[in-house]
């Protein structure tokens, strides 16, 4: 198999076959990245293009002191980042959610809520913290993975990955979200008023 | 929090963490060491607050993976076809794009060709060799 070294060189030389194989390679995993970051498809799916082509007009400043996917990894972010803040996104705050949903669906409706309440625990772990946790968590990649896709050795990689879980865990357990969700493993549907309160935002 | 608080919180945070968060995420790499894992499997047997914690961590991993956006929409990525159509969106676009000068670069070479002494500009590289 061609590598991604190779096939950046034959792009930087104009062979846009080489460069439709790295977007073939990579697509994957920065679309969920792009999904992660904003929770919207179409959104991703603009970011995943842009970066791309951000990339390919770019090439030749890509001096290959890091791997392509950690270079196009950081292109998507930022990339995502910035429509983010063009949008100005709304993260959904929990406390206006609507509660006029059937009994039936309240489970569900407090399950996505959260969701969204881990989500935003996340996004707020310091940047290297957040990239190790979801790498890990949400891609199961290994360290070694991790560590070529952040640009850091092993090491930092597996210690940023470990104080952003248990930062994490500290936090759930301050918020209660872990009792929560042992309620709902127990089958108890609870009253969304009641139990929205006592997540403790 | 200050940085300085953060920093020195995450330090002391981390010298009685690594080999927890280390337990749940058992890396199958070179540096790992088989016995290592057997002793903390006897440690967390005979621990009950070890075992706790352990068993924690395995809840937050698990609840932080189903709160994963890409879950709800497994579906239509596992379609070879969605990732075909994707390709072939960004090519479109990318075809579209023509890749851009090294403008830096080649205004750095001027600048590097117009300061520099005579004998070591890269035109002169016949000289240079000579000389050295």
């Amino acid at each position: 198999m061609v590598t991604d070294q190779v096939l950046v060189e034959q792009a930087k030389k104009g062979d846009i076959e080489a460069f439709s194989e790295l977007v073939k390679r990579h697509q994957k995993m920065l679309l969920r990245l792009g999904i992660r970051m904003t929770r919207e498809l179409e959104l991703a799916e603009d970011i995943v293009q842009e970066a791309f082509v951000k990339a390919y007009q770019k090439l030749h400043m890509f001096e290959e002191r890091s791997s392509f996917k950690s270079w196009i990894y950081q292109i998507t972010m930022n990339t995502a980042k910035n429509k983010l803040r063009k949008k100005r996104y709304e993260h959904v705050d929990i406390n206006n959610v609507s509660i006029s949903a059937q009994a039936s669906s309240e489970k569900k409706l407090c399950q996505e809520d959260l969701k969204v309440l881990i989500l935003d625990e996340i996004d707020k772990l310091p940047k290297k913290q957040k990239m190790a946790v979801t790498l890990r968590i949400f891609d199961d990649l290994s360290f070694k993975e991790v560590a070529e896709i952040m640009g850091c050795p092993y090491d930092t990689a597996k210690a940023n990955y470990r104080h952003g879980l248990m930062k994490l865990r500290h936090r759930f357990e301050e918020s209660s979200v872990l009792n929560v969700f042992k309620n709902f493993e127990q089958s108890f549907i609870p009253k969304i008023g009641q139990n929205v309160l006592e997540v403790d935002i | 929090m200050s940085y300085q608080q953060e920093k020195q919180e995450d330090s002391q945070e981390a010298l009685v963490s690594d080999w927890w968060v280390d337990y749940v995420e058992w890396d199958d790499n070179e540096n790992t060491n088989v016995s290592v894992k057997e002793s903390l499997d006897l440690l967390v047997r005979h621990s009950e607050s070890d075992q706790e914690i352990i068993d924690n961590l395995y809840k937050v991993r698990k609840e932080i993976k189903s709160a994963d956006p890409v879950v709800a929409i497994e579906d239509k990525l596992s379609q070879p076809q969605y990732w075909e159509q994707l390709e072939a969106k960004i090519m479109k676009e990318v075809e579209e794009t023509k890749p851009q000068k090294n403008e830096v670069k080649n205004l750095w070479d001027l600048l590097v060709q117009s300061i520099w002494p005579w004998p070591f500009r890269k035109s002169n590289s016949t000289f240079l060799s000579k000389a050295n």
